[in-house]
């Protein structure tokens, strides 16, 4: 055996311990080493974790608690739903009442009909255009809110979409907010999503905050939920992405930026 | 019930045609693992219910077996909740949705269990010697009978292997030990333990390469 081909074996001992979970300490800062020299290992390593889980295919399932299940779809799925729940106790939600009794009442009513959460987005855009004027006034509302009562953020797209403009709206949970886009047009694009990204203002990295399809309307409504504080990012972007291209990271350049700290 | 995932999350009518486009058993399954991703990301609450229901049962199975079913339950949430969380970081072109959430649930398992300082409940040997059955009270018998194809399939693969490597493997994967807790446990030295854990993994890797994505 000749000195590579026992480097090999050896760098195949580590990628097997540490795809089982069993690597010992030492062995797995020489592992990182020799990743961070050689990435080409790093497919070799993702090969035997893909092996090593399928082992836990050979176990009978098992039934959890039933409310188990309730427990991670109110954590996860029914977040967003406590989120309409909290909408009653917002403090933006009287003022939009005495502005626009007429819009508030409209948007009472369209976000409390259960049907229309079952359907597409068109369809809410059209029942708000057609029983409140326009998703423009809804818009607008939303615009005045960020003005007077401070608790929403206007945003105006770049680049491509220059013409798009959105309005994010804070919720009472400092985690949890909605974004309202328009003029997305010229960026829409089939199998696309638009998503949100935080950003901290300390280097390039930014958080994931939200995402929703591309809609051929342009328009776009994304519900914000964030491991910190909305208020505590130093801005957010709004870029176009393939829909089923997933990464942890922006991959498309922003078409539309907000500065949060204002 | 208000559900505003249903409204971040419309347009689906795109993406299941483009389910059209793949070419062969593993292109669909990466497209269709991509596609639920998406949806989660999407928040889509009936996408990560979907994933739930598919591999809620073998998370508990797994973890039951290290840290008992109340416990396991516990595993089980949090598992989702990270997923539902953290599914921005999975790459569909590293590996099967199944997989990665299955890892999660395991990670999380052993750090409940070192916290737990407890030893595993089960004697080793007796994976592979449990019979393989159907879940009878599986909502979906079409998914519990694919369950159990996968099932028979992965254990074929390991029941191929040379006892002292299936061993290696099952005190490492399913009862959190360390190369040098195999070498004490089973009384060989720790340069026999890695040599079988690699020579054991690598078959595993060529038997099972039609069922995972390399």
């Amino acid at each position: 055996m000749s000195a590579g081909d026992r480097e090999m074996q050896r760098i195949e001992e580590l990628l097997a311990a540490r795809a089982l979970g069993c690597i010992e300490p030492e062995d797995e800062r020489h592992l990182e080493q020799i990743l961070d020299a050689r990435p080409e290992i790093a497919r070799q390593l993702s090969e035997l974790e893909e092996t090593a889980s399928l082992l836990s295919f050979t176990l009978a399932p098992s039934d959890p608690n039933p409310a188990v299940r309730r427990r991670v779809l109110a954590t996860c799925g029914c977040q967003v739903e406590a989120w309409w729940n909290r909408l009653a106790n917002l403090r933006w939600f009287p003022a939009l009442a005495t502005t626009s009794a007429v819009t508030a009442s409209v948007l009472l009513a369209v976000f409390t009909t259960s049907n229309v959460f079952n359907s597409e987005i068109d369809t809410l855009e059209s029942q708000v255009s057609s029983a409140a004027g326009s998703w423009e006034a809804l818009e607008q509302e939303c615009s005045a809110l960020a003005s007077s009562e401070g608790v929403g953020i206007l945003l105006q797209g770049q680049g491509p979409a220059a013409a798009a403009t959105g309005c994010l709206v804070f919720t009472a949970n400092p985690r949890q907010g909605m974004l309202f886009v328009s003029g997305l047009d010229g960026v829409s694009a089939q199998g696309h999503s638009f998503r949100v990204w935080l950003g901290d203002g300390r280097g390039e990295s930014r958080a994931f905050g939200g995402s929703c399809p591309a809609s051929s309307s342009g328009r776009a409504v994304v519900a914000l939920h964030t491991a910190a504080p909305i208020a505590s990012y130093h801005d957010l972007v709004l870029t176009v992405e393939p829909a089923t291209k997933l990464s942890d990271k922006p991959l498309g350049d922003p078409v539309l930026w907000a500065d949060l700290r204002t | 019930m208000i559900n505003l995932a249903k409204i971040a999350s419309p347009h689906r009518a795109d993406q299941s045609a483009a389910k059209d486009d793949c070419h062969d058993e593993a292109s669909c399954r990466k497209r269709a693992d991509a596609e639920l991703a998406a949806r989660i990301l999407d928040r889509d609450g009936a996408a990560l219910a979907e994933l739930y229901d598919r591999l809620a049962g073998l998370l508990h199975a797994m973890a039951r077996q290290r840290v008992g079913p109340e416990v396991a339950d516990e595993i089980v949430q949090d598992t989702f909740v990270r997923v539902w969380r953290r599914i921005a970081t999975y790459d569909p072109e590293r590996g099967r949705l199944d997989s990665w959430v299955l890892r999660i649930g395991r990670n999380l398992t052993f750090d409940e269990l070192r916290r737990m300082r407890s030893r595993p409940r089960t004697i080793p040997g007796e994976w592979l010697n449990r019979e393989a059955e159907i879940d009878q009270n599986a909502i979906d018998p079409e998914k519990a009978v694919i369950g159990a194809q996968m099932r028979d399939r992965v254990r074929t693969a390991c029941r191929q292997l040379p006892a002292e490597q299936a061993q290696v493997i099952e005190l490492a994967y399913f009862h959190g030990m360390t190369q040098s807790e195999i070498a004490a446990n089973a009384g060989i030295p720790l340069g026999t333990v890695k040599s079988r854990t690699r020579a054991g993994m690598l078959r595993l890797r060529d038997l099972l390469s039609d069922v995972a994505r390399y």
